[in-house]
């Protein structure tokens, strides 16, 4: 395939010239931990600590696309809401937020209903993705059949090689981006993929050596199907304190709650994220609740991430950034849970 | 792209007590909303909230939708107390999938339910009157806590006296007046003489009820597949995209909210 190739130096300029006419974000490091990334607005200031590689940024892109808060209707005159959803240009995307990208369109955007909200954010929304070259301690999208390289999703994609980048376009839009700013970009056969290469391949071996402990011998989805033994889930949720923290960061969490509100006639619908680790989530008028206990909702998170989903979707809504292991306070991570869950299923196998 | 949380605006006409709890709201959408017995709607009080209920009106009357509203917590108690004929609601919908009459054509169909459950079933079993030829007999088994607390108690009368319909209504405590059977609903299931092999079942009512219920049904050698769950889960956007009402794998808003027990038994905590 024929690709392009962006200097650092014209890199930096491209940014410049989109500044006058567009908002970007792009990943820097954090004020108070610059081993963490988080995107940020840029602007000539903040231009050059843009971190175009390493790894995920601590938020996720999800925020750009899928509002924490906003008001979905005016009743009654709103036909068409006026939604307004500024153009975005969104720099060093990693391939498991692109992931999760796919599973926020499939949800908002497949089936009867359409969530024009969503729609508009993501149609205005122009990505420059980026391979990773370096590893949380938590990362396991190797595990989830991810790769640190984006391979789809992307307008655009970004991999580092010697003074500057491989260029893949991954959509028309990326195309017509790419032929906007010619002057930009040269012909990446003068410099060659054999870089790329060896990077991808490099962070590969290193995402899956993070994670060699956690090798499973079925697939999780099977070992989700499978594993009904409730005093497995009672042993991972010990220390969950139900903060939700695991539901907030995660990229692919789609769970909102409509709300409404205001003094006639000023009324209004909100849409806001809702998390099923609170107990509120499921529990019905008159107290009821079928997921009263908290294992049960830890439980139905999981199962909506590998087993659910992969009925629903085809595939897990999980994409193994690791978010939700990095800010647990109760220590909860994915593939221990997992590791219990095989074990109990591999026991009740060998039991029958 | 049209906006799937706007509401349609609706005239309150007419409000029903008919039980201490549970009042019929009849609404009359400003656009035409039709529906298929078993689909539900969500209800906008504006500014208050929005709660999902099913019509319990025919499908075959279209200029005005009755929901029949149990006061059970914040929208439907305010909908109880403040809201007066001649004011406005919201309406979304029709949302879901109706009760899959037609497959049921030439069976008996045993129609189980309990509490405000009746107002789901009152659409289906207008529905079903309809055709009732199509049928082969209807069993009806509703219960209610206390004679005072059955809706729809004059219909329910004239029913009773209608062919191929063998109706037993029950109540958990008696009194003076009540002439009828008394204990749950559980208790009146059996000796109805119905072949659960060729026959389906469909019931509604409060959990714990709806999980007994389907536990004497298989008892009384009905298969999974004929077992007609309406699973009332909490339910925000009711388009299947907040996903609150999922029933493992399966939303009731979009794939339900009526599902057979086949596929609601292999989930953990279905109730
Ligand atoms: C498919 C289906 C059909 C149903 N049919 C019927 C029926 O025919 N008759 C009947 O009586 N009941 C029916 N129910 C049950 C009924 O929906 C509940 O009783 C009702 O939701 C209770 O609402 P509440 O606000 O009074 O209760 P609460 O316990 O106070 O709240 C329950 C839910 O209401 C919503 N809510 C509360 N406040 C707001 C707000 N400010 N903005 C938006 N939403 C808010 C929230 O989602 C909350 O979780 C049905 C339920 C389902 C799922
Ligand atoms: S982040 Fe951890 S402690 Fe908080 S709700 Fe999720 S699993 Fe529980
Ligand atoms: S569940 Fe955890 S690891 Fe998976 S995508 Fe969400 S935050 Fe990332």
């Amino acid at each position: 395939m024929v690709g392009h190739f962006i200097s650092i130096e014209n890199l930096e300029a491209l940014v410049k010239e989109l500044l006058k006419t567009q908002i970007v974000y792009a990943p820097v490091p954090h004020v108070y931990n610059e081993n963490t990334l988080t995107f940020s607005k840029i602007n000539t200031e903040n231009l050059g600590q843009i971190v175009l590689n390493k790894f995920r940024t601590v938020d996720s892109p999800k925020q750009f696309i899928y509002k924490l808060l906003e008001t979905v209707s005016q009743y009654f005159g709103d036909k068409e809401y006026d939604i307004k959803a500024p153009a975005l240009v969104l720099l060093g995307v990693k391939a498991c937020d692109l992931s999760a990208i796919e599973v926020l369109s499939r949800v908002f955007g497949e089936g009867e209903f359409k969530d024009a909200f969503y729609q508009k954010r993501r149609d205005n929304l122009l990505i420059i993705s980026s391979d990773c070259d370096d590893a949380t301690p938590n990362c396991f999208c190797t595990l989830v059949g991810g790769k640190p390289y984006p391979e789809k999703g992307y307008d655009l994609n970004l991999s580092p090689l010697e003074d500057g980048y491989a260029v893949d376009i991954g959509s028309p839009k990326g195309e017509a981006f790419v032929s906007s700013w010619k002057k930009f970009f040269t012909d990446l056969s003068l410099v060659g993929r054999n870089k790329q290469e060896d990077n991808r391949q490099a962070i590969l071996e290193k995402v899956e050596e993070i994670n060699k402990e956690y090798s499973f011998k079925s697939s999780l989805d099977e070992i989700h199907k499978k594993s009904l033994d409730t005093s497995a889930w009672k042993e991972i949720t010990k220390t969950c304190v139900e903060c939700s923290a695991c539901n907030r960061v995660c990229p692919s969490c789609t769970c909102f709650l409509l709300l409404d509100q205001g003094k006639s006639p000023n009324l209004e619908r909100l849409k806001v994220w809702d998390f099923c680790l609170q107990s509120s989530y499921t529990k019905v008028a008159g107290g009821a609740n079928p997921r009263g206990k908290l294992s049960q909702r830890l439980e139905n998170r999981y199962e909506c991430k590998f087993n659910y989903s992969y009925e629903r979707l085809g595939r897990y809504t999980c994409v193994g950034c690791g978010r939700c292991i990095e800010c647990c306070m109760g220590n909860i991570d994915m593939r221990k849970a997992f590791k219990i869950q095989e074990k109990a299923v591999l026991l009740g196998a060998k039991l029958k | 792209m049209e906006n799937i949380y706007r509401p349609i605006k609706a005239k309150v006409e007419n409000i029903i007590q008919e039980t201490p709890n549970i009042k019929t709201f009849v609404l009359r959408p400003e656009e035409p909303m039709r529906f298929a017995a078993g689909q539900f709607m969500q209800v906008t009080y504006p500014g208050i909230g929005e709660a999902p209920f099913t019509p319990s009106s025919s499908m075959y009357q279209t200029e005005t939708l009755e929901f029949s509203i149990m006061k059970a917590g914040q929208v439907t108690s305010l909908l109880h107390e403040q809201l007066k004929v001649g004011e406005y609601v919201g309406l979304r919908g029709p949302l879901g999938k109706g009760y899959e009459i037609d497959k049921w054509h030439g069976k008996e169909v045993f129609v189980v339910g309990g509490g405000v459950g009746l107002a789901p079933l009152r659409a289906l079993l207008l529905a079903l009157f309809h055709n009732i030829n199509n049928y082969k007999k209807l069993y009806i088994r509703f219960g209610g806590r206390s004679p005072q607390d059955l809706s729809y108690k004059e219909q329910l009368k004239t029913w009773e006296k209608k062919d191929k319909i063998d109706m037993v209504v029950s109540v958990d405590r008696g009194d003076e007046k009540w002439k009828g059977k008394v204990g749950i609903v559980t208790t009146i299931l059996e000796g109805s003489g119905i072949d659960p092999k060729n026959a389906v079942a469909i019931v509604c009512g409060p959990p714990i009820m709806m999980k007994f219920v389907t536990l004497k049904l298989v008892d009384l050698g009905f298969a999974d597949n004929t077992i007609y769950l309406s699973m009332e889960k909490n339910m925000s956007c009711g388009v299947g995209k907040c996903f609150h009402c999922n029933v493992g794998p399966h939303l009731a808003c979009k794939d339900g909210p009526v599902f057979t027990w086949d596929k609601v038994k292999v989930i953990p905590d279905p109730f």
